[in-house]
């Protein structure tokens, strides 16, 4: 059975368009080179459930804290500061202590993400929680902790790593126009890509994201940002979805359809042989969600986070092995899967 | 082992030395706990063992300390288990308690880390969780099933007035408490449960879920009597997770759920906060309906006060007195009188009827959640759990004359109380 109708079978498949000629198309593709097994992740960032996986309910514990707040100089037009709200604040290096032995004792806490705002030049004062950073991983070996890098030059990411930092994350731009416009930033292309490298050149394992749809809702620097990353050494690649609320209402931001996203999915797939490829839990709702998610799974992502609902059937019909774990896609409990290899 | 056999070495005896007036907070510092080495932390040890429990296990027994989870285990007082016949032994001047004190139990233990408390956990550095002495005494391990089925079969005779379910800090702990909740209530119909909490994982749909699931009583563990002796003795002063705040948010969403005469809170005496401390917390819990339950200070074997000296009895016994006037008498704190230090230097109450009160002696018995009793006599007696048998803090038992002649000579210690006519 072609998968069209497999995924007709299947609700809420059934009463969504989706794209024949795409789905035809990763449909043989995959005859070509047989789909791996997918993870899905639901990490504790939010309240999540479906009828097909259920919430972590505080086991695993993995939050995110802002080291800033709710504060950012930056402003980007497609966050906003918005992303910052809902993490933990934690404003200085005594306070991240604090909290994150308060949740170890209380909610199991597995690892954390440490994020921030940033500063006009793209960059987040992490450097004096470096100390705290290697205390708690002193004191709990077993905590996984990530870092929204931001821009960062080598003896900075070195900093974090010698800290005890076990991933590093950054999303890659590869447009100029996009740094200018939607960043408000004076930075370059280059300047992210030697920022990648710089993250590379240390022990963390480095986790781009690619925002898609991030000038305005249109496809501009996908394509150049996954040529950069195709260069490096990453642990995994984690594709989001820009998310248009978030947008002031003088610059909306235009939902850039499953279609067009799907495209970048193909690329990321075909590009990206030497790390896992990952749906991030950054992506609008609804229809759309399903939709891409359903694209993502046709198109041999390595993981999924919180899988929109009837995805975990349709991954099932279509032959791919699943399993699920309640962290943070870049993160992974367990460590990352990805081969340390150099595709250059 | 019985109470009375609980080795007191090495807390100091303090009892009998130049007398106190009061445990001021200066003087109350808990000591810096010693490092845990990883493989000891979280219940690593009894993890790594993983040995399977057969039936009631004794702490420090010297086997094995098996691997025991709630909700499929819990632990019990010893006289709660002496009650049961679950375990032999003699305990002084009484036979039994009134109230069947459950804790949940997980090889990781309490997570937080109070400074007065045996079952802290810096304690990891020396002891498995399940063999860790709380309020002087040791606290087996028992299959919950068994304790339903010799509650069911009537196997306490009678005895026990009221359950209560000790949740300490653990993720696992608001969970597992709902479950040996729910399944006392579906078997055990004549005897009623308290929740004693954890505030600190609780949210107030959490507290409305227990009184659902049929929770009859809701108590806080408030224990320090103002902020900063908390955040001292069970916060940041001893990396521990409680805050003061959080304990009054979920005390008092417990007294608008459970409403009047239905929660209460505990507050240890003696610990470096003033009279006046204790028993404003005393009135505002009044005002809101509910009881306080007094514990006198003592210095827990291996706790991180354990070199401190136990509460003055004369400090002890105004503010017991003091206590029971506010909560059984209708009495208000701002007809009592203090010194500048705090200290309480008049009852501001009619002479014979306060040596009628002292007399009648209910008023220095363990106080505590209700049974079928009286309303100011506690069932939760837990005998000797504040003091040893040699110098009575919390009577478990009606006072005889000479309980009261004592505790008269300890109240004029500290306090005159003007002439008395003896006999009354």
């Amino acid at each position: 059975m072609g998968w069209m109708k497999i995924a007709s079978a299947i609700e809420p498949f059934d009463t969504l368009a989706l794209n024949e000629t795409l789905v035809s198309a990763l449909e043989a593709e995959a005859k070509q080179r047989p789909l791996g097994p997918l993870r899905f992740f639901t990490p504790t960032f939010r309240a999540y459930a479906s009828e097909e996986l259920s919430g972590c309910g505080g086991k695993n514990y993995f939050p995110a804290f802002s080291i800033t707040g709710g504060a950012c100089a930056l402003m980007c037009d497609h966050c906003q500061a918005k992303i910052l709200e809902p993490m933990i604040p934690a404003k200085s290096p005594e306070d991240l202590i604090r909290k994150v032995r308060d949740l170890v004792w209380l909610k199991d806490l597995r690892g954390f993400l440490l994020s921030g705002g940033s500063n006009r030049r793209n960059e987040v004062p992490y450097d004096r929680y470096a100390g705290a950073i290697a205390a708690l991983k002193a004191e709990f070996p077993h905590l996984r902790i990530a870092v929204h890098s931001a821009l960062i030059n080598f003896p900075r990411a070195q900093r974090l790593a010698e800290a005890g930092v076990d991933v590093a994350m950054l999303d890659m731009i590869g447009a100029e126009e996009t740094i200018r416009d939607v960043y408000h930033l004076d930075r370059t292309v280059a300047d992210f890509e030697e920022s990648l490298a710089a993250l590379c050149r240390t022990s963390m394992d480095v986790v781009p994201h690619i925002v898609i749809g991030l000038h305005y809702g249109r496809l501009l620097g996908e394509m150049k940002a996954l040529e950069i990353i195709a260069r490096y050494p990453v642990a995994a690649l984690v594709l989001v979805v820009v998310m248009p609320h978030y947008a002031p209402p003088h610059k909306p931001f235009a939902v850039p359809p499953p279609e067009q996203v799907a495209e970048v999915f193909v690329a990321a797939r075909k590009r990206i042989h030497h790390a896992p490829v990952q749906l991030g839990c950054a992506r609008p709702g609804g229809t759309h969600k399903l939709i891409t998610d359903a694209y993502a799974v046709m198109a041999g992502f390595d993981g999924i986070a919180y899988p929109a609902e009837g995805v975990v059937a349709l991954a099932r019909a279509i032959g791919r092995e699943v399993d699920q774990q309640s962290a943070c896609c870049s993160i992974g409990l367990d460590g990352l899967t990805g081969r340390h290899a150099c595709a250059a | 082992m019985s109470c009375l056999d609980m080795p007191r070495h090495p807390v100091p005896d303090f009892l009998n030395k130049t007398p106190r007036d009061y445990n001021d907070a200066e003087s109350m510092r808990p000591r810096v706990p010693s490092p845990v080495p990883l493989e000891a932390r979280n219940g690593a040890r009894v993890k790594a063992q993983s040995a399977a429990p057969h039936g009631v296990y004794l702490p420090n027994n010297n086997i094995l300390t098996p691997a025991m989870r709630s909700p499929a285990y819990v632990q019990m007082s010893t006289a709660a288990a002496i009650t049961l016949g679950i375990m032999k032994g003699m305990m002084h001047r009484t036979s039994c308690t009134r109230c069947l004190n459950l804790l949940l139990t997980y090889p990781e233990g309490c997570r937080a880390n109070c400074a007065y408390c045996g079952l802290a956990r810096h304690r990891e550095a020396e002891r498995n969780y399940a063999d860790r002495n709380f309020i002087r005494v040791d606290w087996p391990a028992v299959p919950y099933d068994d304790v339903l089925d010799i509650m069911e079969a009537g196997g306490d005779g009678g005895r026990f007035h009221r359950m209560c379910i000790s949740m300490i800090t653990h993720p696992n702990s608001d969970a597992d408490t709902r479950v040996v909740l729910r399944r006392w209530v579906e078997r055990i119909h004549h005897v009623p449960v308290s929740i004693l909490s954890n505030p600190t994982t609780m949210t107030r749909q959490d507290v409305q879920e227990l009184k659902d699931l049929g929770a009859e009583i809701f108590t806080v563990a408030l224990d320090a009597a103002n902020p900063e002796i908390f955040d001292r003795t069970r916060g940041r002063g001893v990396a521990s997770p409680h805050s003061w705040q959080k304990y009054w948010e979920i005390l008092r969403a417990a007294a608008e759920i459970f409403g009047p005469e239905k929660f209460g809170a505990h507050i240890i005496v003696g610990m470096g906060e003033s009279d006046y401390d204790v028993l404003t917390q005393v009135q505002t819990i009044r005002d809101m309906g509910g009881h306080s339950h007094m514990f006198a200070f003592f210095p827990e074997r291996g706790s991180l006060m354990d070199h401190l000296p136990p509460v003055p009895r004369p400090q002890w016994r105004r503010v017991q007195l003091a206590r029971y006037l506010i909560d059984y008498r209708g009495h208000r704190l701002e007809r009592m009188r203090f010194d500048e230090a705090g200290r309480l230097i008049d009852f501001g109450y009619p002479q014979d009827e306060l040596q009628a009160i002292i007399d009648a002696g209910t008023a220095f018995r363990t106080s505590g959640c209700p049974g079928k009793e009286a309303a100011d006599i506690s069932a939760c007696d837990r005998p000797y759990g504040d003091s040893p048998p040699s110098d009575i803090a919390s009577y478990p038992f009606p006072l005889k004359r000479r309980d009261i002649k004592r505790v008269r000579a300890q109240l004029e210690q500290g306090l005159p109380l003007g002439p008395h006519e003896p006999g009354r």
